[in-house]
């Protein structure tokens, strides 16, 4: 790993905790063409190598929103750390062996960076992602969760992580008395929002 | 206290920087200069804790630097690590070539790009338009002022201006004294009546969000 206090390590390796599109890839075109149709407000587009991928994972607190690739491979030690976390998974072309199976393939950078706008600015029962970070519920509350961020942008797609990590999630929705909540699929082990019977988003 | 913003130039060519200089200074802000990366990593180095630019303007190309030991990527990922509530604007003749916007934002992810074929003015254009922000009833003046509009009144403090100058965006502070500076601004906005209102993210990170109903 690069040590982040070393004077030449790079910018897009430092720690922050703002909403990330990771973006992994051999030459950084990607990177450069998805920086263009995202809001920087709402999401930092941080480009990172494939030798670079775990630090780069590291450097997303508590992790990054969205991991975007067009690499065919990748490390085993990257892919481990994709695993049992929220984190938004879409690749251009085929997606590297073993991903987590929420991992979503697009055959062209057209549906790539659409997929990530709708993500970006999807809204479930009132909710949204906010500035920056978190969630903005509705009545003018606010949640940091990282779960229900990446619960709501990937809506109503689903995951492939245990259900215990979005504990944060659920209470946030019961809190607020939102009626959704994460329920795990008895088909495929998946988890996504669910909305309660009645309720419209 | 009114201690006017800082803004650090980074720009090899003498007779450019110098021009930036007093562009800055005319603005009221006050311009720390450097011809080349090593020389601007040791003043924000040597400045960190008494003051913090509120913009960097980097010049990417440092062919005529007299000191070529670090590069423009060097500082520009220092300001990354190190200023992360700093505004930066990289202004390169190759901005086109995506390798080239690659390396910078690897370097620094939120830098915004210019291209150095538009001129001189326009970059000075550029960065008076982000730097004169004006957020529904509050603008930036003179570098150091944010005013109320409807009232005039003014409240004088760099971390107010930063607020202001990085709307809507989510600003990190760096320290308990700046985030206080910060609060003290939330509760003159509330004081005013302004539409505009300070939003707390925890650990030390704010926004300025616009509200219909004040």
């Amino acid at each position: 790993m690069q040590a982040i206090n070393d004077s030449r390590a790079l910018g897009v390796l430092t720690p922050d905790s703002a909403r990330t599109v990771l973006v992994v890839t051999g030459d950084g075109e990607l990177s450069v063409a998805l920086r263009e149709r995202l809001d920087r407000a709402y999401a930092v587009v941080k480009d990172v190598r494939p030798n670079e991928g775990l630090d780069g994972i590291a450097a997303c607190r508590p992790w990054p929103w969205m991991v975007v690739g067009n690499v065919p491979e990748l490390e085993a030690s990257v892919v481990a750390a994709l695993h049992g976390r929220p984190i938004l998974l879409f690749w251009k072309g085929a997606v590297p062996e073993a991903m987590p199976l929420h991992a979503r393939s697009f055959s062209t950078f057209g549906d790539l960076a659409g997929a990530i706008v709708d993500a970006l600015t999807q809204s479930v029962l009132g909710m949204r992602l906010a500035i920056g970070l978190g969630v903005d519920l509705p009545g003018n509350a606010y949640a940091r969760s990282a779960e229900l961020q990446a619960l709501i942008a990937n809506h109503p797609h689903s995951f492939d992580v245990p259900l215990d990590a979005f504990r944060s999630a659920a209470r946030v929705l019961a809190a607020h008395n939102i009626p959704c909540h994460p329920v795990r699929s008895v088909h495929d082990g998946m988890v996504s929002l669910v909305q309660t019977t009645g309720a419209q988003s | 206290m009114r201690a006017n913003a800082e803004v650090l130039i980074l720009e090899d060519d003498n007779e450019k920087l110098e021009e930036l200089r007093q562009h800055f200074i005319r603005k009221r802000f006050h311009p720390l200069t450097a011809r080349s990366a090593s020389r601007a990593m040791s003043i924000l180095r040597n400045n960190l804790e008494s003051s913090r630019p509120v913009l960097a303007v980097v010049d990417w190309d440092l062919t005529k630097a007299p000191d070529q030991s670090y590069s423009s990527a060097d500082f520009l990922s220092m300001l990354a690590r190190e200023v992360a509530e700093c505004i930066v604007v990289v202004y390169s003749a190759n901005v086109d070539s995506f390798r080239v916007r690659s390396e910078i934002h690897r370097a620094h992810p939120r830098a915004w790009l210019h291209d150095k074929r538009e001129g001189d003015q326009s970059l000075i254009e550029r960065i008076d338009r982000m730097l004169d922000q004006t957020v529904e009833d509050l603008r930036v003046k003179d570098g150091s002022v944010v005013i109320h509009i409807p009232s005039k009144d003014e409240h004088h403090h760099r971390e107010a201006v930063r607020l202001v100058v990085h709307y809507p965006e989510i600003v990190t502070f760096h320290s308990d004294t700046a985030t206080k500076a910060v609060r003290r601004f939330g509760d003159w906005l509330a004081k005013h009546e302004s539409r505009v209102t300070l939003v707390s993210h925890g650990n030390r990170k704010y926004r300025l969000t616009v509200t219909n109903n004040p």
